[in-house]
């Protein structure tokens, strides 16, 4: 019951925004739209899929580099994720289209936005994989050790069963950090949820609208995401 | 078995095993007693490979344990830590199945063979499909020790595997050990428990201070010789008769 009134509170908020903002909103001429909406949450859902499991992978490698007993290996990634975590998403995003591509000889401003995307999450991933680890005590290293286990035995069987739990949280900021951070693809022209509304309200001179609908948009794809995940959390705790 | 240590040492910060030197023939279950901090665990974890001395040299059964042979040897050992030390994300059975189907590559149907077998052996077919943190530390204590006979070796080595349980559940657990006498293994132990040393070792180590004080035959806990281990041994049954 009083969740229902938590809910209805902030449904009252953000319909009071909606309807006192401007003087005749005209969000019909946004709506109306809806293929076009589609198929930019359309984009921004696969953009942001495809870049939490490249990033869950690249900074699990990024995290075992970290973790390097060779010297150079280590101090790559220290780098790396130094450069990374204090480069601006923007910034990075430039760097991707008009730096890196042309470099690997990629134009798919998709592609390279996953790989913007993918480049600026990864270290923030790989720091919590550095905590999550520390579920696992020294006395199982003991034990892995004794029956020589090998590396790849040790983290198929027994590290990365145990850091899943505590890395789901890290997973759910991951994802809906990479949804809202995609709107910045825009600049790229790629077309995600935020360029199209952009696109729809300039067409219509009504941009106040498109960025209240553009909001909305968002939560109701990271809040429904967020809920998802911590059902799965609460029943993998089980 | 045969058990030899000639000149052994081991630094951390200071010295914890200072120059030891023994030759042990044909006995079955040795015991190393000792105060706290008198180096018996850490002789232990050599005699396991899972450290190695400084200088000095340590040969069981004629083969020398070093970093060159400790893998092939370490096939050949088990070994039951103070915790019980299983893996909390599996159940008792998949703790005991993950090392002999998984990592030692044991035929599927034979591994589960052999683990019901054990299972059954330490009176824990109920709780096989528990996991650690829910069954009794007595019982998770038995699941380890099952697990340290899982591939069949012929030395299983103890460090305190009580030192954790309360006398309820170390009564449980040393009846279990010791049902095992007669499967023809080699035992090395630590313990603080008297009793059992008396009715499970057939040779007695005493250490003090990084040394071997006293060693001989089981019988020789009722004739000691020096002060330090008459002291030893009267601190340890009166502690024992408290906990009782």
């Amino acid at each position: 019951m009083q969740t229902i009134l938590a809910v209805a509170l902030f449904a009252g908020i953000i319909g009071y925004i909606f309807t006192n903002t401007i003087d005749d909103p005209k969000y019909y001429l946004i709506l109306n739209e809806k293929s076009l909406l589609l198929e930019g949450i359309w984009t921004t859902l696969y953009v942001s899929v495809v870049t939490l499991v490249l990033s869950m992978i690249f900074g699990f490698i990024l995290f075992l580099m970290m973790d390097s007993r060779i010297a150079f290996i280590k101090a790559v990634a220290m780098l790396f994720k130094e450069i990374m975590m204090g480069t601006p998403l923007l910034v990075m995003v430039f760097l991707t289209v008009y730096v890196f591509g042309p470099m690997i000889q990629l134009q798919d401003k998709v592609l390279l936005g996953i790989l913007a995307l993918t480049l600026y999450t990864s270290p923030y991933l790989a720091n919590s994989y550095r905590t999550a680890v520390e579920v696992v005590d020294e006395d199982q290293y003991t034990v892995m050790n004794l029956y020589n286990f090998s590396a790849y035995q040790k983290y198929r069987y027994v590290i990365l069963p145990q850091m899943i739990k505590p890395m789901i949280p890290s997973f759910i900021n991951g994802l809906s950090s990479t949804i809202k951070g995609s709107a910045l693809l825009k600049v790229v022209s790629v077309t995600e949820i935020s360029y199209i509304i952009t696109l729809i309200s300039q067409k219509n001179w009504a941009s106040i609208e498109g960025y209240l609908v553009m909001w909305v948009a968002y939560l109701l794809i990271t809040i429904p995401l967020s809920l998802l995940a911590q059902k799965i959390g609460k029943e993998m705790s089980h | 078995m045969k058990l030899q240590l000639e000149k052994l040492i081991k630094n951390y910060d200071k010295t914890i095993l200072n120059d030891l030197n023994l030759t042990i023939d044909n006995v079955q279950a040795v015991g190393i007693i000792g105060a706290s901090g008198c180096g018996k665990s850490t002789l232990l974890r050599l005699l396991a490979g899972m450290e190695f001395p400084e200088t000095g040299k340590i040969r069981i059964n004629e083969v020398p344990i070093n970093l060159k042979t400790v893998k092939s040897y370490q096939e050949n050992i088990g070994y039951v830590f103070q915790k019980h030390n299983l893996f909390p994300h599996l159940t008792i059975r998949e703790n005991l199945l993950l090392i002999l189907e998984k990592v030692k590559k044991m035929d599927k149907n034979q591994s589960e063979k052999r683990i019901d077998g054990l299972l059954t052996q330490f009176q824990l077919n109920d709780q096989a499909d528990q996991k650690p943190n829910v069954v009794s530390g007595g019982q998770a204590q038995r699941a380890s020790i099952a697990r340290a006979l899982s591939n069949n070796p012929s030395l299983i080595l103890l460090d305190e595997p009580t030192a954790a349980l309360d006398p309820i559940l170390t009564g449980e657990v040393l009846s279990s050990i010791h049902n095992l006498k007669n499967l023809g293994k080699d035992f090395i132990f630590v313990t603080h428990e008297i009793s059992f040393l008396r009715n499970f070792a057939d040779y007695v180590i005493f250490m003090d201070e990084g040394q071997i004080i006293e060693h001989g035959d089981i019988t020789h806990i009722d004739n000691p010789i020096t002060e330090k281990l008459k002291q030893f041994l009267a601190f340890e049954t009166k502690n024992q008769f408290i906990g009782e």
